[in-house]
């Protein structure tokens, strides 16, 4: 009797340790979204970029795409000018972005939100609209895509991903110890001196994931490249594409991994500057 | 049991939802197609009844006409899903992956071909589809018929495979205006230049002008024709089939059975080759071309056209008369439309019903082939779309009348219901400004066609005769002939029948008359009343290869092997062909006629262009060489000083770190022993 009453105790127990809420639990959604949705997709890519199937209709493991990749000056070609672009679009918006950030993050100058708003609003347009309008803007200003493919596609994705670092490094500066800076002054830095020793330090988390957003995005687009550049300029997302338009599944899919590659090195070295010291030693 | 009375729970749930999906036992028919490639206005429609009763129906759009006429002639519900594939390679793709089936496919030529070779196609039982055995175009579904795939080791031919539904050609679209005010050429020259030679793109005096396709297939026919242009023309002079004095390369005179049958051939293999060597050589042409054009379009050249952005577009000739529809009904550009002389690529799209489909919806499917077959459906599908359709029969044969013929002009004014320039051939009608009803014209109206005879203004018979007082008041548009009781094989002026060339002199007469007068008033009041043009002569096209044997006629009413459009429904008289010479040689251009409907006579010079089978990965690695590029060189520069200095800051960030964190080590050690030395004090 005793021994029953002791078991239906511990089952109500069990049943309540399951049911009770823990703060866990609400990963479960996301945790599912993560797997369906990234990690499946990812094993999927891995396994089509590193097989291929036979003549005898069975999947094996191979290398074939790798060496048709690598072999290939033209799709090599394509990714360094993607790297290229990438990276020149991170400078651009950065450069650009950074004073105008600054400047939002000032009270004096950004008295409501309503600057930041003007900033951001593009970005609530269809991008695909944009880029049509764009193209028909520089067209009317005598700048044929045609012509100045390079100039045309890098005007297009200054204005298309300018938000995209201005919103980071806007919620950056809005954080920075003004005391600092002021104190900075009073010990008789010159403004340049201030803006290196102590506001650039201070905002460095800012611009490392305005980079992140600008970089990967900026590569894999194809739609702003192609409108803009009426097709002349080909990025890595159009390779991947065509790869993919064409059933070379194999092929496209170990682009797609060459991506993710590039994906964990920037990873891996932005995480160097994120929290400063305190990531020494972490792999991710 | 606890478990089974959940599912009985949940059965009695779904039970009625299941039901409801079921009602009336509808047969569902799912059908795949291209975006915007089906009729979608309203259409009317005549069928008998099992009475043999004449019914006519008016239906919203092909789809829901389907569903209407076969519940209401064979008494089924019928339910068509109908989607849409953006590029036959997508379509292809998401097939292969076997997540969708569908009981019905449109799709291009060559991958038609594609998906019989992969054996997931099968047949179509040509007898359940009588309309399309009795109005398909002969020549085309000859053709069809030339094209082969393996299917169980047995050569199959594509016409038992697939029902003919669209087909075209591929040329160059082009806006002399803005060409030659741009690069301050001589619009003759560019119509002559666009209508003899496809190595004419690759001149220098066109750079920046032209858009091409950003599709492989298309942009690498192109260059085939530039690779092989001398070898073509070679061909030609070899064939004796063409007159290769003219520039225009026009067929010889009875030479179009010897010019379909050998020489076609022989193009065809040219236009097919996609050996390694030619797709090499093709790859530096294009690589030229590349250089040379504005850029590569997707979707936009066809409204680029439109809006005067480019000057010249490679296009497809169903794209070709919407730009043409559109410039000259919305922007003003006259835009022309010409496959060069040497010829081109003749594609087509056509139905098929792949394997997975069962007895009952293959059959469904078959019927629906059948219904979208019959003429009255295909030209609700041209009116919509603009393509040309493989079907001919009367209702094409009166629409190609209405739309291009000239002797409708002379005949008719036309009365449509809608104002914009979509559903409305010609804009005589005129509207009330305030309310938009038609303004009361006392025209005979005939029904059947919407149109109705010119009554002519009159001249000189004391009633409606206009003077310099009345000229602005008087529609010029409604005719200065009274043509009641014509008909297309005999004009009737004044109740007086003439041949049509006797028309011709009668109104240049009366149009001479005509414009005295109003040169006189634009005189007399400073006013620019515009004077009437002159017909002088009406070219013919020739169109056997569609229409014969199609029609309902008395076939022995007619000669058809005149020329005389009066004499021979095969032939259409055409007011858009122009004839430009430039140094003693003559090339013809055209427009939207010539665009849906090449002339008999060029058909030899077309060829299809075939799946490439396994030199697929030739044209795909060339296609991608085609569209890379290699950074410019101050890029390469700057791109390389970024690297150095990103490696420099990077390695000079380690050393300094290692740097502070051994000098630290160091200091920390010296103050400890320092403290140990004090310690020890």
């Amino acid at each position: 009797m005793k021994s029953t009453n002791h078991k239906s105790h511990k089952a109500k127990r069990t049943l309540k340790s399951i049911f009770a809420f823990k703060r866990k639990y609400l990963s479960i959604p996301y945790f599912v979204f993560l797997v369906l949705f990234v990690l499946i997709p990812i094993v999927i890519i891995l396994v089509y970029a590193f097989t291929k199937v036979d003549d005898h209709g069975n999947l094996t493991g191979s290398w074939d795409s790798l060496v048709t990749f690598f072999s290939s000056p033209a799709k090599i070609n394509v990714l360094v000018v993607s790297l290229f672009i990438g990276l020149l679009n991170t400078i651009l918006c950065l450069v650009i972005g950074y004073p105008i950030a600054y400047l939002l993050a000032d009270k004096k100058v950004n008295k409501n939100y309503v600057l930041v708003m003007l900033f951001i609003m593009p970005m609530w347009i269809n991008f695909v609209l944009r880029t049509g309008a764009t193209r028909d803007v520089l067209n009317m200003l005598g700048l044929k895509g045609g012509e100045h493919p390079y100039v045309a596609t890098m005007i297009g994705l200054v204005y298309n991903y300018l938000p995209f670092t201005i919103l980071p490094l806007y919620t950056t500066m809005i954080k920075l110890d003004k005391a600092q800076i002021e104190a900075c002054r009073d010990l008789g830095c010159n403004p340049f001196r201030t803006l290196i020793h102590n506001i650039l330090p201070q905002s460095v988390p800012g611009i490392v994931s305005a980079a992140e957003m600008v970089f990967m995005p900026t590569m894999s687009s194809y739609v702003i490249s192609s409108t803009l550049s009426e097709g002349k300029l080909t990025l890595f997302g159009n390779s991947i594409a065509f790869a993919f338009e064409n059933n070379l599944w194999n092929d496209g899919s170990f682009m797609a991994t060459i991506m993710l590659v590039i994906i964990l090195v920037t990873m891996l070295i932005t995480n160097r500057f994120h929290k400063g010291e305190n990531s020494r030693g972490r792999a991710f | 049991m606890k478990k089974n009375a959940k599912t009985l729970l949940f059965a009695a749930i779904l039970m009625p939802l299941l039901a409801g999906c079921a009602e009336e036992d509808a047969i569902i028919l799912k059908a795949l197609n291209c975006e915007d490639y089906i009729g979608e206005d309203a259409f009317e429609f005549t069928y008998e009844d099992e009475h043999g009763e004449e019914i006519t129906v008016s239906y919203d759009d092909v789809i829901s006409g389907f569903e209407k006429y076969e519940s209401k002639k064979l008494g089924r519900t019928v339910h068509v899903i109908y989607d849409n594939y953006d590029t036959n390679e997508t379509m292809l793709s998401s097939l292969r992956t076997g997540k969708t089936s569908y009981d019905l496919i449109c799709a291009s030529d060559y991958t038609i071909q594609k998906m019989m070779t992969m054996g997931i196609l099968q047949k179509i039982d040509l007898e359940r589809v009588p309309n399309y055995a009795a109005y398909c175009s002969p020549t085309l579904r000859g053709i069809m018929e030339d094209i082969t795939a393996p299917i169980d080791g047995k050569e199959e031919k594509l016409s038992d495979y697939s029902i003919g539904y669209m087909w075209g050609t591929l040329g160059i679209l082009f806006n002399p205006a803005k060409v030659a005010s741009e690069k301050g050429l001589e619009e003759d020259e560019i119509k002559f230049d666009m209508a003899s030679s496809w190595t004419n793109l690759w001149d220098e005096k066109y750079r920046s002008m032209m858009s091409i396709k950003d599709s492989m297939r298309d942009t690498y026919s192109v260059g085939i024709m530039k690779e092989f242009d001398a070898e073509i023309r070679d061909l030609m002079a070899a064939s004796g089939c063409f007159d290769m004095e003219d520039a225009s390369l026009p067929l010889l005179p009875d030479m179009h059975d010897k010019a379909s049958a050998d020489y076609n051939v022989a193009l065809t293999e040219i236009f097919n080759r996609c050996d390694k060597e030619s797709v090499e050589k093709v790859k530096k042409q294009l690589l030229a071309l590349k250089d040379i054009v504005f850029g590569f379009e997707v979707d936009s050249g066809k409204d680029d056209m439109v809006k005067g952005l480019v000057g010249m577009n490679l296009a497809w000739s169903g794209d070709a008369v919407y730009s043409m529809d559109r410039g000259d009904n919305e922007s003003g550009n006259t835009i022309y439309y010409s496959v060069p002389s040497t010829g081109g690529n003749i594609w087509f799209d056509s139905w098929c019903i792949p394997a997975t489909s069962d007895a009952e919806h293959k059959a469904l499917a078959e019927d629906f082939l059948d219904f979208i077959s019959d003429p009255q459906v295909a030209a609700a599908n041209m009116e919509t779309i603009g393509y040309t359709s493989f079907i001919a029969g009367d209702a094409i044969h009166d629409l190609i009348r209405l739309w291009f013929d000239p002797r409708s002009y002379a005949m008719f004014v036309y009365v449509e219901d809608e104002e914009d320039w979509e559903n409305s051939d010609f804009l005589y009608q005129e509207y009330d400004e305030e309310t938009g009803e038609p303004l009361d014209t006392d025209h005979e109206y005939d029904e059947a066609h919407d149109a109705a005879y010119q009554t002519g203004i009159d001249l000189g018979d004391g009633e409606g005769e206009y003077n310099a007082s009345n000229i602005n008041e008087f529609d010029f548009a409604e005719g200065i002939l009274d043509m009641a009781g014509s008909t297309f094989d005999q004009p009737v002026v004044y109740g007086k029948p003439m041949t049509w060339d006797e028309y011709i002199v009668t109104y240049d007469a009366k149009a001479e008359e005509v414009n005295k007068v109003i040169t006189a008033h634009n005189k007399a009041t400073g006013d620019s009343l515009e004077e009437l043009e002159f017909i002088e002569g009406w070219d013919i096209r020739n169109l056997t290869y569609m229409f014969e044997g199609s029609l309902t006629l008395d076939e022995s009413a007619y000669d058809f092997d005149s020329e005389d459009p009066a004499l021979n429904p095969y032939i259409f008289y055409t007011d858009e062909i122009e004839e430009i010479e430039i140094e003693g040689q003559t090339v013809q251009c055209a427009r939207q006629f010539g665009a849906q409907y090449p002339d008999h006579n060029d058909l030899p010079k077309l060829a299809v262009m075939r799946d490439y089978g396994s030199n697929n990965e030739y044209v795909l690695a060339m296609w991608s060489e085609v569209k890379s590029n290699n950074l410019p060189m101050p890029a390469v520069i700057i791109f390389a000083i970024l690297l150095v200095v990103a490696a420099a800051f990077i390695i000079g960030w380690v050393i300094l770190k290692k740097y502070r964190h051994s000098f630290q080590v160091a200091r920390r050690k010296e103050t400890s022993a320092e403290l140990e030395a004090k310690a020890k004090k």
